[in-house]
């Protein structure tokens, strides 16, 4: 018995079949904390915090949509900026310059997102190499970037598209815990998306295509075909990011779109960590705390996230979380095991498998 | 005519600083299988280093001349530290690493430069021997661009006289063809690289140096150049000297006469010949096929 559970037991690496029924427990249970949580926060900040906040949610959808890629499909982009800019200057534009009905032009940001990562994304797939990928794209987005720049008739070039707020609703506009709680709202909705898209048969393939595309392609992944419509699934994704953004600030200007934006978000998605879902959630909070605190000291903040991009690279592999993870890990080996063995983190099966079965 | 000719003549010397960029990018690149995100940057410290140089011997004769002895060094040298003390722990890691290392690079060069330069533009007087223009076919023409092509011509000819003329040179084309290999036979594969990568940062030095009397120098050096060196590179295709001589003409080209098309959006067209290059010819002009 015991040891058929074992066997059971040992050859996945999904937490699901060896989490204990308090595990679960306590997923959920935390899961509900970190939801009154969320909802309770901004009757308990100041209102900088609550647009803090606020920032941080589009900011966290957008790394997460670049997570999709670079974390699940292992493709980097260097040009993730277009999408976001996209997004909010669809958004900016058509709320500016037309009647349109603000959930409308809301829509409409995922929409046109989706179609330049298509353009984009369809040119860019046909190379598998990543330095090509990584450098086309980031070409795509600096073309992006200039026409906005440039086209002063149409974007407003760099004085950016101002006074859209008017076509706002007023109880976005007006009340920024309204506005906390939309964006949470869309933040979630987003989340739950994602983490759909990547529990389904099309995140598998995802992976599989990460771990080994040749492989991949040999038992009938349409390697191509996921590669693009996962670029365009982030791409839109980014623009209900810009969606938020434009909403949020009320203005948008070409900034949005440089370069090192795309570098940015990129740094978000690392910090957090790259192996955990929630990975770029975290990172995207630390980098806005980064940014937002590092004023006081510095004035130099490429040269911090540099600095900060560099470390992980070399150093902190995994990130917030990864670190959190091998320190949570060496604790439970160091506290737990030599006093209950036979209640080992369950991440370690070889290990605590003889010890099950020596009772029966 | 005479017009577009003139136009052809500024856009090949634009192209030729490029050329020394890129030829830089496309070795280290070929030997090391590295994209080093950071050359722009390497470049941009030649730019800003003669701008040091040359108003520090305000009053010295020859001072563009010691400048472009100096700075390439000073920037070889940063460009030994590099791979020395940084790229040499991550050879064996996942390519994604390696372009995210290069591109940190790039973050803190940036503000480096910020500290000690400021964000205002500089620029810089061509040496005063060239400081004048000639008559081409009856439109004036900077004295500066002829020197521009003298140099660029000489550093084209000392490039291919090293690799096809010299033991050190035929190592590094054995490396480009298959690294291990070439480690194999018993070379020293560790020394090769951090010789590329020190020659590499040497040409990004001099470009950077030779385009400070074109044009003015600021901090979006870094990103701009990479960009463009790597059109250069990818049309050529990567590891090909030759293939970026030749990508870094046609985008000279394809900027002069972009200007004259479609003066705000000249940018665009290099983007469009290079998507052009990689849908027919992935692997570039001159290129390997096994980089497609």
């Amino acid at each position: 018995m015991a040891r058929a559970q074992a066997r059971d037991t040992q050859p996945t690496l999904s937490l699901r079949p060896t989490a204990r029924r308090w595990t679960v427990y306590a997923g959920w249970g935390g899961l509900v904390v970190v939801g009154v949580a969320l909802l309770a926060y901004p009757h308990m900040v100041s209102r900088f915090q609550v647009s803090l906040a606020t920032e941080a949610i589009y900011l966290a959808v957008w790394a997460l949509s670049l997570h999709l890629m670079l974390g699940y499909l292992g493709m980097l982009s260097f040009g993730h900026a277009a999408y976001i800019g996209l997004g909010a200057y669809t958004v900016a534009l058509l709320l500016r310059k037309t009647d349109i009905p603000y959930g409308v032009a809301f829509l409409a940001a995922p929409v046109v997102s989706a179609i330049g990562a298509a353009v984009v994304g369809a040119l860019c797939i046909r190379l598998r190499h990543a330095v090509y990928f990584a450098m086309l794209t980031l070409a795509f987005a600096q073309i992006i970037y200039t026409v906005t720049f440039q086209w002063y008739s149409f974007t407003g070039g760099d004085n950016g598209v101002v006074g859209f707020g008017r076509n706002i609703p007023a109880a976005l506009r007006t009340n920024p815990t309204n506005l906390y709680y939309f964006s949470l709202a869309v933040g979630v909705v987003c989340l739950a998306l994602i983490w759909l898209i990547v529990r389904s048969p099309f995140g598998v393939m995802l992976r599989t295509i990460r771990e080994n595309p040749e492989r991949a392609e040999a038992i009938g992944v349409p390697v191509q075909w996921v590669r693009f419509l996962t670029f365009v699934l982030a791409g839109a994704f980014a623009g209900v990011a810009g969606a938020l953004l434009a909403t949020f600030q009320r203005a948008v200007f070409p900034d949005t779109l440089h370069w090192s934006r795309s570098g940015e978000v990129i740094i978000m998605v690392l910090l957090g960590g790259m192996d955990h879902f929630l990975g770029p959630v975290v990172g995207a909070v630390a980098f806005l705390l980064l940014n937002k605190y590092s004023t006081e000291f510095t004035q130099y903040w490429q040269l911090l996230i540099g600095l900060v991009l560099l470390a992980i690279v070399l150093v902190f592999r995994g990130g917030i979380l990864g670190f959190g993870e091998d320190a949570w890990r060496f604790m439970a080996r160091r506290l737990a095991r030599p006093v209950h063995g036979q209640t080992a983190p369950p991440t370690e099966p070889v290990a605590t498998a003889p010890a099950r079965e020596e009772p029966s | 005519m005479a017009n577009l000719i003139s136009q052809s003549l500024t856009g090949l010397a634009f192209g030729l600083v490029l050329f020394l960029v890129a030829s830089g990018l496309s070795l280290i690149f070929g030997v090391m299988r590295i994209v080093n995100f950071a050359h722009g940057a390497l470049y941009m410290f030649g730019a800003y280093l003669t701008f040091e140089v040359t108003t520090r011997l305000a009053d010295t004769p020859g001072k563009f001349f010691l400048a472009m002895l100096a700075a390439p060094v000073v920037v070889a040298v940063l460009g030994l530290l590099i791979e020395m003390l940084l790229l040499r722990r991550i050879y064996r890691r996942e390519l994604l690493d390696q372009l995210l290392l290069t591109f940190a690079l790039v973050f803190i060069a940036t503000d480096v430069a910020r500290m000690i330069w400021g964000s205002d533009f500089k620029s810089v007087k061509p040496p005063g021997f060239v400081d004048g223009s000639v008559a081409v076919l009856g439109r004036s023409f900077p004295q500066y661009y002829f020197m521009v092509w003298v140099i660029a011509a000489a550093i084209a000819v000392g490039l291919w006289a090293f690799l096809y003329k010299t033991r050190a040179g035929l190592i590094c084309r054995a490396m480009v063809q298959d690294r291990q290999m070439t480690g194999a036979l018993g070379v020293n594969t560790a020394r090769v690289y951090t010789g590329m990568f020190t020659l590499g940062a040497w040409l990004a030095g001099l470009g950077g140096v030779l385009v400070t009397p074109i044009r003015s120098i600021s901090l979006d050096l870094p990103a701009e150049s990479i960009i463009q060196a790597f059109i250069i590179v990818v049309i050529g295709g990567l590891g090909s000297v030759f293939g970026a001589l030749v990508g870094a003409v046609l985008l000279g080209q394809m900027n002069a006469f972009g200007i004259l098309v479609a003066p705000r959006f000249a940018i665009v067209f290099p983007f469009i010949l290079m998507a052009l290059v990689l849908i027919v010819r992935p692997f570039g002009l001159f290129g390997q096929r096994e980089m497609e």
